[in-house]
C-alpha cells in the first residue's frame, strides 16, 4: 500500500494517545490559532508544536518533504499578499511608520511586516501539529476517532473507505493514462486548453465507470455484511481513554476558551504593538 | 441523516478518494501562472446529478480535506467547504434521470446554468470571504485567487461533466424506448 498518510509507528506517548483526543485537540488547537491575530500566544503555540517533535520521537528530517512544502507555500502567500496589497496591515492596525519605499505603491512599513509575520506564524502553529498527527495516527484508527468524537458512523466509515481506496484509484488512473497516451493523447502545453481539457475528459471517462462499478461492488458486499442495520458499531482498533487524552482534550478547549476570551476582552483579533 | 444509505456510503467515499487523487496528482497546465485545472469539480458535479447532494458534499469535503492534512500547507477550511458546497447546489438543483438514459440539450443548458451559479457562490462569495474572515487576507489577493478556481472550475464542468453525462446517459436505454409487440 503506498503510504500516503505518511504514518511512521514509534514507541512514544504522543503515539499511546487515541486517536480521538489526538484528532480532538488538533481540531480545537487549529481553530483556535484561526480566530485571533494575538501574536504572543501564536508565537506559543508554534514554540509548543515544534516541542511536539521530540515528544512524540518523529524526526525532522523524517518529514523534511512537507516542510519544504509548508515553506514554499509560506514564501509564496506571503509575496502575493504583499502584491496584492502593500500597505494592508496598515488598515489593519490604523497606524502607519514608514520605513522606506521600493517603487511606487510598494511601501515597506512596520506594519505590514508585523501583518505577515503574523499570517505566517498561523501556519507555523499549526502545520508541525498536523504533521505529527498524521505521523503518529494509525490511518485505520481515525475512522474510529471520528466516530468517537460525534460523526455519524457512516460518515466516519466513508471516511476510512476513501483512504483504503486512495491507492487503488491512482494505481488505476496511473494504468488508464499511460495506456490513453500510447494512444497518442497529449497533456501537455503543447496541446491547445480545449484540447487538454476533452483529453482529460478521454482519462476521467473509464475512471469514472470503473468507480461507479465498484461502488456497487462494495455496496453489495456491504449490504450483504449487514452494515448500517445496528445504531452502534464496534471498532477493532478502538481503545480507552487514559490520562493523556484527557490532558490534551483539556489543553485543546482550554487554547480556543483563552482564543476567545482574548478576542472579547481585547475588543478586536490584533495584538496591537503600535498604540 | 436518516436517508444516507449503504450505496450513499460507498459513493461518497469513492469520490473522496477520487477528489484526491485528481486534486494531488492530475495538473493540466493553463496559461496563467502557477494555476492548473483541476478536473475534481467536474467528478463532484457528475457525482452530484449521479448520487445526489449529500453524497457529492461529504465527497468533496473529505476528498479535499485529506490533500490538505496531507500536503503540508495546513487546513484551509475556507477552501474546502466550497469544494462540497458546490457538489451540493448542483445535486440540489440537476435531479436528472441518468439512469434512463435522460440527458438532452435542456438538461446540459440547466446543468451548466446551475454550475455557473453555484461556482459564483462558492469561490465568488464563501471561500474569499471565508479566508478574509478567519485570516484577514487582503481583498484583492482572495478575490482574484477565487476568480482563478471558480473560472477553471467553470470550464471544466462544462467540458468534462456534460461530455460525462452524455456519454453515461447514452449508455442506458431510454426509459420507454422499448414498446411490447402486439
Amino acid at each position: 500500500m503506498v503510504n500516503i498518510f505518511n504514518y511512521i509507528e514509534k514507541d512514544s506517548i504522543i503515539h499511546k494517545m487515541t486517536g480521538a483526543s489526538k484528532l480532538a485537540c488538533l481540531l480545537l488547537w487549529t481553530f483556535a490559532a484561526m480566530i485571533t491575530f494575538n501574536t504572543p500566544f501564536l508565537i506559543f503555540l508554534s514554540l509548543l508544536a515544534l516541542f511536539l517533535f521530540p515528544l512524540s520521537k518523529i524526526k525532522i528530517s523524517e518529514v523534511k518533504f512537507m516542510f519544504i512544502l509548508l515553506m514554499s507555500f509560506m514564501v509564496v502567500n506571503g509575496l502575493l499578499i504583499y502584491l496584492f496589497s502593500p500597505e494592508h496591515g496598515c488598515s489593519l492596525y490604523g497606524t502607519r511608520h514608514l520605513l522606506f519605499t521600493i517603487i511606487g505603491r510598494y511601501t515597506i512599513t512596520w506594519e505590514q511586516l508585523f501583518y505577515q509575520l503574523n499570517v505566517m506564524l498561523k501556519y507555523t502553529a499549526t502545520v508541525p501539529l498536523i504533521l505529527v498527527f498524521i505521523s503518529s495516527t494509525n490511518p485505520s484508527e481515525l475512522a474510529c476517532s471520528l466516530n468517537k468524537i460525534g460523526f455519524s458512523y457512516s460518515i466516519a466509515y466513508s471516511f476510512s473507505l476513501a483512504m483504503r481506496y486512495i491507492p487503488d484509484t491512482i494505481n488505476e488512473f496511473m494504468d488508464i493514462s499511460k495506456s490513453q497516451q500510447a494512444r497518442g493523447i497529449e497533456m501537455s502545453k503543447k496541446e491547445k486548453l480545449i484540447n487538454r481539457i476533452k483529453s482529460a475528459a478521454l482519462i476521467v471517462l473509464p475512471l469514472i465507470l470503473t468507480s461507479i462499478e465498484r461502488i456497487d461492488r462494495i455496496t453489495n458486499a456491504m449490504e450483504l455484511r449487514k452494515f448500517g442495520c445496528g445504531k452502534k458499531r464496534t471498532w477493532i482498533l478502538e481503545r480507552k481513554f487514559n490520562f493523556l487524552d484527557y490532558f490534551a482534550l483539556a489543553l485543546g478547549i482550554l487554547f480556543i476558551c483563552y482564543s476567545l476570551y482574548y478576542n472579547i476582552s481585547n475588543g478586536s483579533r490584533y495584538f496591537n504593538p503600535f498604540i | 441523516m436518516k436517508t444516507f444509505k449503504v450505496k450513499d456510503v460507498v459513493a461518497a467515499a469513492i469520490l473522496a478518494a477520487l477528489v484526491f487523487v485528481l486534486l494531488r496528482y492530475v495538473a493540466i497546465p493553463t496559461p496563467l501562472p502557477d494555476t492548473t485545472l483541476s478536473i475534481h469539480n467536474a467528478i463532484i458535479a457528475f457525482f452530484a446529478i449521479l448520487y445526489g447532494p449529500v453524497v457529492a458534499f461529504v465527497g468533496g469535503f473529505v476528498g479535499n480535506l485529506l490533500v490538505d492534512i496531507t500536503a503540508g500547507w495546513g487546513i484551509w477550511w475556507s477552501w474546502i467547504v466550497p469544494t462540497g458546497l458546490f457538489g451540493l447546489i448542483i445535486g440540489l438543483f440537476c435531479k436528472f434521470d441518468l439512469e434512463n438514459g435522460q440527458f438532452g440539450k435542456k438538461e446540459i443548458i440547466r446543468l451548466n446554468v446551475v454550475q455557473v451559479l453555484a461556482a459564483l457562490v462558492c469561490w465568488g462569495l464563501v471561500a474569499p470571504l471565508g479566508d478574509i474572515l478567519f485570516y484577514s487576507e487582503p481583498a484583492g489577493k482572495v478575490f482574484s485567487q477565487g476568480l482563478c478556481i471558480g473560472i477553471s472550475a467553470v470550464v471544466c464542468t462544462a467540458v468534462v461533466t456534460t461530455l460525462l453525462a452524455k456519454a453515461y446517459a447514452s449508455s442506458k436505454a431510454k426509459k420507454g424506448s422499448l414498446s411490447k409487440e402486439q
